[in-house]
């Protein structure tokens, strides 16, 4: 089997044949502004609203607003506008797109703490409850699930813990939307999701607002999405989202555990390597590996010309690997850290091909672990 | 390019299995590296870029050699061409052993070579090894230097651009691994190499060369020292005549001087004078007319040997002791100094500029015979 292996589903996924079809449909014919008064302006319209309510039927929301964005980043950078007064705490584990905006917010003066975890990447629920009841916490931010190590956060209860205290709560659940069985936490306040991680096109995702009312914009201009987000809609990619939403099957993701399980026994039993993050609560289709005296990036490397991708750390402007904050936060050792790859199959998946991964994985971090030409 | 494809197995580095002909090439987004990378794309071999990102400056604005602005050249190259392109992150290593080691140098009052030390523990070490890694056959470069085979060994020859040869800073390739090296530009001269980009439609056949040390680009190395030097490094002076022992006068810190340095002195004298030693324990910076600091003998470390596995106890040679030099007669000798085991060289003819920290390396004619670090200067 000579074919490319795609093991990076976490990074993007393929779009839906439906989604594919949907959004080519739509470019096809008449593009309109949904602002427009006239008949293909309300067809444009119609098209975003239909997608806005797929969402929310999505999450099982039936109040608040999901505002429809460029991505989950946007989306995220949305829900920390204005954040209210008091500590925010978030896990370092969060997205760069929740971290640098908390730094950013650091350097302005608010005080922002860290929500501790330990080396599975579990966070610290009683860390979290002795927090908030020591007042004084404006706001709490911890993703559904952790994309490089595939943990699930217990969002349910950490939502339950900030709604008894008054905090807000972000949820990122990029990584869960439409991949896992998945609703919007009772104590949620705000939810982000992205279209190209399961199934929908890239460039667009939401934020859903339990209170819209009082919130500011990022974008201001038109005053298009309630004021709150700015600029003519991407209707194309919302009707792809919207579609993503509406025929998504996370039974499909879940039947990727036995075959994640299958390709994580095949390479551990072939080498010595370590598996990152809580193997007992993670999504169906992640597995996150170090692989002691072999570089990340070189296995990366290597696996790509080898036909199969996947990922390391955390890619820069200048397209390097730099190590990834989420492993830097397990504190499992430097050389844990540089070795650490991430594969994540898609639905698509089989057992054949989880074999040749293994075969090839197994080749590639050999060739890698060889030693030095200088001994 | 000429010869046939050498398999060249050694103990430490057998041949490979495959025969897809794969080398990897280093890519720094200048000329030399992209013509190479083109020319063996074109000439069918499977090429895979790898550019090294070695330190991440944003502020460092411009094109000096391996910023980010090079990598983008040396990835529009690959994506012209077709062919695969990747950025090894290398920026933790190259603190360690090339930036940290040129601050280091400057603080005991000793010249760096940078140049080298990337060469020895950054392309020819670990980029050899992810060559390895990525089933490769050769590793090749845009460097001016040649290497044939001669016998059942590999030789390290000047590049036939006399003006560009860069062998100078190739003396510390590890030996057993020239058979897997390759420097396909050794034979031609730069108006070739730039003629051949332009016939190859390399989008960066004329773009000019990187002056500066690659990571103090646009800045002057004295100031990159200081700020990382701590303040018991930045101690002042004395500048002191080396025949007459006379103080002739003040300096603010000895990073900012070079054995053989003739402006900046900071000092008026009849004659132009010349840095021949300095003290890094007392700061004291010798000067001295350029007769009085020629010198003729010196002591090296750390030598790597290509000509042989192991040098002979003695042997004569040319030598240069900084790149741009005419390589001038030598005696080498592995002899006992100070009841310690030392290598010392005794040049034939006195000369001024035997620097502390530069390599002096040795040559039969066009080959290189190996090298070490000038380390005592007589």
């Amino acid at each position: 089997m000579t074919g490319r292996i795609n093991a990076d589903h976490n990074a993007s996924t393929p779009a839906l044949p439906s989604v594919v079809a949907a959004m080519v449909q739509l470019l096809r014919g008449q593009l309109a502004n949904p602002s427009s008064v006239h008949r293909a302006g309300q067809a444009a319209r119609a098209t975003v609203e239909t997608a806005r309510r797929r969402i929310a039927a999505r999450l099982g929301v039936d109040s608040g607003f999901v505002v429809l964005t460029s991505g989950a980043t946007e989306a995220n950078n949305l829900a920390l506008i204005e954040p209210p007064r008091g500590a925010i705490l978030a896990s370092p584990m969060e997205h760069p797109s929740v971290t640098r905006v908390l730094d950013a917010l650091a350097r302005g003066g608010r005080d922002i703490e860290a929500l501790p975890n330990d080396s599975l990447g579990r966070v610290d629920l009683e860390w979290l409850g002795a927090r908030l009841r020591s007042g004084g916490v404006g706001m709490v931010c911890l993703g559904a699930a952790n994309g490089e190590l595939g943990v699930i956060n217990p969002v349910e209860q950490a939502g339950d813990l900030c709604a008894k205290h008054g905090a807000s709560f972000h949820v990122d659940a990029a990584q869960a939307f439409g991949r896992i069985p998945w609703s919007v936490p009772v104590g949620a306040s705000s939810v982000t999701l992205s279209g190209h991680k399961f199934g929908g096109p890239q460039g667009v995702g939401a934020l859903w607002l339990r209170e819209p009312a009082g919130h500011g914009p990022l974008l201001a201009g038109g005053g298009q999405e309630r004021g709150l987000r700015a600029g003519t809609e991407n209707v194309v990619a919302i009707h792809g989202l919207g579609e993503a939403a509406h025929t998504a099957e996370p039974d499909a993701w879940a039947s990727t555990a036995v075959l994640r399980d299958r390709f994580e026994a095949g390479v551990l039993s072939a080498l010595d390597a370590s598996v990152n993050g809580d193997p007992a609560c993670r999504l169906p289709n992640t597995s996150n590996i170090s692989f002691l005296g072999a570089r990340a990036e070189e296995i990366v490397v290597a696996l790509d010309l080898d036909g199969v991708a996947c990922s390391a750390g955390a890619a820069c402007s200048a397209g390097s690997v730099d190590v990834s904050p989420v492993i830097r936060a397990l504190g499992i050792g430097a050389e844990r850290e540089h070795s650490a790859v991430r594969f994540s199959l898609g639905p698509d998946a089989d057992p054949e091909t989880v074999d040749e991964l293994v075969t090839r994985v197994v080749h590639v971090v050999r060739r890698c672990r060889r030693n030095s030409v200088r001994g | 390019m000429s010869e046939p494809l050498q398999t060249g197995g050694t103990p430490s580095a057998p041949a490979p299995a495959s025969n897809d002909g794969r080398v990897v090439v280093a890519m720094s987004g200048g000329v030399d590296s992209s013509v190479v990378a083109a020319m063996m794309h074109a000439e069918g071999w499977d090429v895979v870029g790898v550019s090294m990102r070695l330190y991440g400056d944003a502020a460092r604005a411009g094109k000096s050699c391996c910023s980010p602005d090079d990598l983008h050249d040396a990835r529009s190259v690959a994506t012209d061409a077709g062919f695969p392109f990747y950025v090894a992150n290398y920026q933790e290593e190259f603190q360690r052993t090339v930036i940290d080691y040129f601050v280091d140098e400057y603080r005991r009052g000793r010249t760096p070579s940078p140049c080298i030390l990337c060469n020895d523990h950054l392309k020819f070490d670990t980029l050899l090894d992810r060559m390895l890694a990525l089933d490769g056959r050769f590793l090749v470069t845009g460097h001016y230097a040649r290497i044939e085979k001669v016998g059942d060994r590999h030789a390290l020859l000047r590049g036939v651009d006399r003006n560009k040869d860069q062998s100078y800073f190739l003396f510390g390739l590890p030996r057993p691994m020239l058979g897997r090296i390759r420097f396909p530009l050794g034979e031609m001269t730069k108006t070739e190499v730039r003629e051949l980009g332009r016939e190859l439609g390399v989008p960066t056949a004329d773009k000019p060369e990187s002056q500066d040390i690659c990571f103090v680009a646009g800045r002057e190395y004295a100031s990159f020292v200081e700020e990382r030097l701590g303040p018991e490094d930045r101690r002042p002076g004395r500048i002191v005549d080396v025949t007459t022992g006379a103080v002739l006068g003040e300096h603010s810190g000895i990073h900012r001087f070079t054995v053989g340095q003739r402006r900046g002195l900071g000092v008026s004298h009849p004659e132009p004078l010349y840095v021949r030693r300095i003290d890094a324990q007392t700061g004291d910076v010798f000067v001295g007319t350029r007769d009085a600091v020629r010198q003729r003998e010196f002591t090296i470390e750390r030598c790597n040997w290509l000509r042989w596995e192991s040098a002979p106890s003695e042997f004569a040679a040319q030598v240069q002791v900084r790149y741009r030099q005419t390589a001038v007669a030598c005696d080498v000798s592995h002899r006992d100094v100070d009841a310690e085991r030392a290598w010392v060289v005794r040049l034939v003819e006195p000369m001024a500029g035997i620097s502390p920290g530069q390599a002096a390396v040795f040559y039969d004619g066009d080959e290189v015979l190996g090298g070490g670090w000038i380390e005592e200067v007589a």
